[in-house]
């Protein structure tokens, strides 16, 4: 049996199925072992620890959603490891580039990547900004309620509970808040 | 996503239901028709989907932030060693009461305690919608999480109780949690079926269940049907 300490005991499918699922703790075992190798990476070229931590950051939720909206599948057992650490290696040298205006060659154009990945269609971007441009202009209350129900897949009894509701009105209030979001976003 | 639509508050719960896999196997089956026979259905789909993803992407965000203050990335602090230390000296007193335990249980379990290791489960693929809770179950088994995995499973079970891979991997589950009465009746109706390619594997784990509950004849004689590599080997130890 395998053992949790650490994501490389997961398969690249394993792995890749509960990341896809938002299984906490993938999404912990993932980014813990991949943060030092960043940061150890942004602190050699000129960067903080603070720095490699946005970064790197900016780069799990980029791999995050490409896993999401199926743009990512990895072949190897490591490739999702790999992939998370080349996408925060990229941005951290896009980050130079801007900040120096010179030209920085990316370390890693001939790394090999066993995985299918494929770009998010840009129209599909925008309208995800909007989504989370619009999130933030929700009331405190529905963007926690939102963020429970969709990400940490909490039953609406545990909202209730968690909002003194009873289960039917957390139902409610998901129904009204996601009602307003949907709106914000059709105006 | 070719154009932006606005999709009415009843549309929207559909599609999502879909998307959350919240609807009967029958009603998941008649949507993914719907869904590939209509255009602009499929369109609304993927918005609702960019929608909950965008929800999602900020619940991460808050999650990483929290995550990256309360975790533990100096990997040689003195509190991981004092943590690892801790560890390892209550690894060693469980140890300990397992051999304790061992001295006073008798031979059948012993035996159980030798030869049970839970099925290793199937190798997991990039499946399609259809079986990807099947396939996510799969993972959270091999994880260990063998409560999470039997929930889904069950669920899945519905409308297809002949199913002997549902049936073999629900009995592994609970028996892997040490549930031996409730894995029986699953395994039993896995060896019904002459053609499953888990009706061996069914015969070792009942015959182990019955071995743990000490009724070695009918163990011996479940144990012998199976073709498990360590059949004779125990069967050995039981004459």
């Amino acid at each position: 049996m395998q053992n949790d300490s650490t994501a490389k005991n997961y398969s690249g499918n394993d792995l890749w199925l509960l990341i896809k699922s938002n299984d906490k703790r993938a999404l912990d075992l993932l980014y813990d072992e991949n943060f030092k190798t960043v940061e150890q990476f942004v602190i050699m070229n000129s960067g903080s620890s603070e720095e490699a931590q946005d970064v790197y950051q900016e780069a799990f939720i980029a791999v995050w959603r490409n896993i999401q909206l199926d743009k990512f599948f990895p072949k190897s057992d490591y490739s999702l490891s790999a992939y998370l650490i080349r996408v925060a290696k990229n941005k951290w040298i896009d980050h130079l580039r801007s900040k120096y205006k010179k030209s920085i060659t990316a370390l890693d154009e001939d790394y090999s990547l066993e995985a299918e990945e494929q770009a998010i269609d840009s129209e599909d971007e925008k309208y995800l900004e909007e989504v989370k441009k619009q999130f933030e202009n929700l009331g405190e209350n529905c963007r926690e309620l939102l963020v429970r129900f969709y990400f940490y897949q909490d039953s609406l009894e545990d909202i209730g509970k968690r909002f003194k509701w009873s289960k039917a009105t957390a139902r409610n209030n998901k129904y009204r808040c996601l009602k307003k979001l949907k709106s914000l976003l059709n105006k | 996503m070719k154009s932006k639509f606005n999709i009415s508050d009843l549309e929207f719960e559909e599609l999502e239901n879909y998307l959350l896999e919240n609807l009967s196997p029958e009603g998941m089956e008649k949507m993914a028709e719907r869904v590939e026979n209509d255009k602009m259905l499929s369109e609304k789909l993927h918005q609702v989907r960019l929608t909950l993803t965008g929800i999602r992407e900020e619940g991460l965000k808050q999650h990483l932030r929290s995550h990256h203050k309360t975790n533990t990335f100096k990997s040689k602090s003195p509190m991981r060693k004092i943590f690892l230390g801790w560890m390892a000296g209550a690894a060693a007193a469980i140890v300990l009461i397992v051999l304790l335990f061992g001295v006073f249980t008798n031979k059948e379990q012993k035996l159980y305690a030798k030869y049970f290791y839970p099925d290793p489960g199937l190798i997991s693929s990039m499946g399609t919608t259809d079986n990807y809770n099947f396939q996510l179950a799969m993972v959270e088994y091999k994880s260990g999480k063998y409560a999470e995995a039997l929930d889904k499973w069950i669920h899945l079970r519905d409308g297809h109780e002949s199913n002997d891979t549902l049936n073999y991997f629900i009995a592994s589950a609970y028996l892997a949690q040490d549930q031996f009465a409730a894995s029986v009746p699953y395994f039993e109706q896995v060896i019904k079926d002459e053609k499953s390619v888990f009706q061996s594997d069914a015969y070792w784990y009942l015959g182990l269940v019955y071995l743990k509950e000490g009724q070695r004849e009918k163990a011996i004689s479940l144990i012998q049907l199976s073709h498990n590599e360590k059949r004779n080997e125990l069967l050995q130890k039981l004459k």
